[in-house]
């Protein structure tokens, strides 16, 4: 029995460090010379606000270069991708270092998440171009290309952003080009608001980008609408309604009204004639101008004037008694 | 005669492009800004802003900091908010090992015309930031 305990303890135990810890591996080769030293870091970035910190608390692997160049290093990386930074440092130099431009820029940026590897192969220089590994490193290196890129207008940086943001297949990508967009029209905003529900709310690359975007998708303008629209749709169903009435009272007679009614009770032209001691020619005399007045031609037709000759006849009735 | 005339005109116009050109240049200013602050464990905020002209060919600008303790954040900003360069220094505590170092240059063609913005906020901080630009403006 207690044997049977510990294996169980046991495989709970592996299978926790095994889903806890869990790595990333970058490995490449690079050539570099003098001043630089033969090392490589790697620092974690939980924010796009960091991209451009330094500290040495944000270092999480680090590894050395071979004299052929060569570099493995495994960095702890969770199941949802993140965004990393590798540095290099010359002699002398801080571990912290990062220089940013020119032929000297020391760092370069990638996208992994456990068990990926990562690879950076390149010559002396140190350029973001040279680093691979799955379409979001493919995404995140065309978007930097981009961002960094002076010749180009900047209504096509904006528009490549937008188109970033809603087509890549990484999502930490995604929320990159949102978080480098800048000056944005109201049809821009909603381009990209459009976008960011494609994203998982609980990236934590997007927090700061959903509370302005998914909060900017405002949904009162869409009540207002809507309530506006219903509003009109009643007044104008009212008014519609409220003019057949009038028309009604105006286009027919005392008498024609009368018939109209008893017509819509139910009584045929014999039992009209009767009620009203008129000859039944006479009431179809009236049954006919009742129909040419008000363009129809059957008794049904007459059933949708039901409601408004009963309130014609309530409102008539009132003023009978005001009358009196 | 014919070639005569022919000469004159050609001067003309060689003379004319070369006032041309010498006006442009006469009428060109050079800016630079350039400032080394010394932080002594001290904690600022400081904004430096600055006028590019429309047509400004290019502005060249460099940023470096280096610190033994604190934090130091610098960022240039173009006239219409969007973040051109700058870095954070965040060394925490004594002792961490050679502090750090952040150093960014770079140039830029045609900078957006307006009012720029570069702003250093030091908290804590030991060690040194510089900052240099440098534009030429018509």
């Amino acid at each position: 029995m207690r044997k049977i305990t510990f294996l169980v303890l046991y495989g709970m135990l592996w299978c926790v460090s095994s889903t806890c810890a869990q790595e990333a591996e970058i490995s490449g080769r690079i050539q570099l010379h003098a001043p630089w030293l033969k090392k490589v870091y790697i620092s974690s970035i939980p924010d796009f606000n960091q991209m451009f910190a330094v500290s040495y608390k944000s270092i999480v692997a680090s590894g050395d270069i071979d004299t052929n160049g060569n570099f493995t290093v495994r960095l702890p990386a969770a199941a949802q991708e993140s965004l990393y930074r590798l540095h290099f440092i010359r002699q002398g130099d801080p571990v912290s270092t990062l220089i940013i431009g020119g032929r000297e820029e020391n760092h370069v940026f990638f996208l992994a998440r456990a068990t990926q590897h990562i690879w950076y192969h390149s010559d002396t220089l140190i350029r973001q171009a040279d680093i691979s590994g799955g379409n979001a490193n493919e995404e995140l290196k065309k978007l930097l290309a981009t961002v960094n890129n002076d010749t180009l207008n900047r209504e096509t940086i904006k528009n490549s952003l937008i188109n970033g943001a809603c087509t890549f297949s990484s999502e930490t990508a995604g929320l990159m080009a949102i978080h480098y967009m800048f000056g944005l029209n109201n049809r821009q905003k909603d381009s990209v608001s459009r976008c960011v529900v494609r994203f998982s709310k609980n990236n934590p690359y997007g927090s700061r980008i959903f509370q302005q975007y998914r909060t900017s998708y405002n949904w009162i303008p869409f009540v207002c609408i809507t309530a506006a629209l219903f509003m009109a749709f009643l007044l104008g169903s009212r008014a519609y309604r409220k003019r057949k009435q009038t028309l009604l009272h105006r286009v027919l007679s005392p008498r024609e009204m009368n018939i109209v009614s008893l017509i819509i009770n139910g009584k045929s032209n014999k039992e009209i004639a009767m009620e009203l001691s008129i000859e039944i020619s006479t009431v179809k005399t009236h049954v006919n101008n009742i129909y040419s007045k008000l363009k129809i031609n059957s008794r049904k037709q007459l059933y949708r004037y039901k409601d408004m000759l009963a309130g014609k006849q309530v409102v008539a009735s009132d003023d009978q008694e005001e009358k009196k | 005669m014919e070639s005569d005339q022919f000469y004159k005109k050609k001067m003309k116009k060689v003379f004319l492009s070369v006032m041309v050109c010498f006006c442009a240049l006469h009428g060109s200013t050079q800016a630079s800004l350039r400032d080394t602050i010394e932080l002594k464990g001290s904690s600022m905020n400081k904004s430096i802003t600055f006028e590019v002209a429309k047509g400004t060919p290019k502005m060249d600008y460099a940023l470096k900091g280096i610190l033994e303790t604190g934090q130091v954040y610098a960022v240039l900003t173009d006239p219409e908010g969007r973040r051109q360069a700058g870095f954070q220094l965040y060394i925490q505590g004594r002792g961490m090992p050679q502090g750090g170092k952040g150093q960014e240059s770079k140039t830029i063609s045609f900078p957006f015309p307006g009012t720029w913005k570069l702003q250093i906020r030091a908290v804590d901080a030991t060690g040194s930031f510089s900052y240099k630009i440098h534009f030429n403006s018509l």
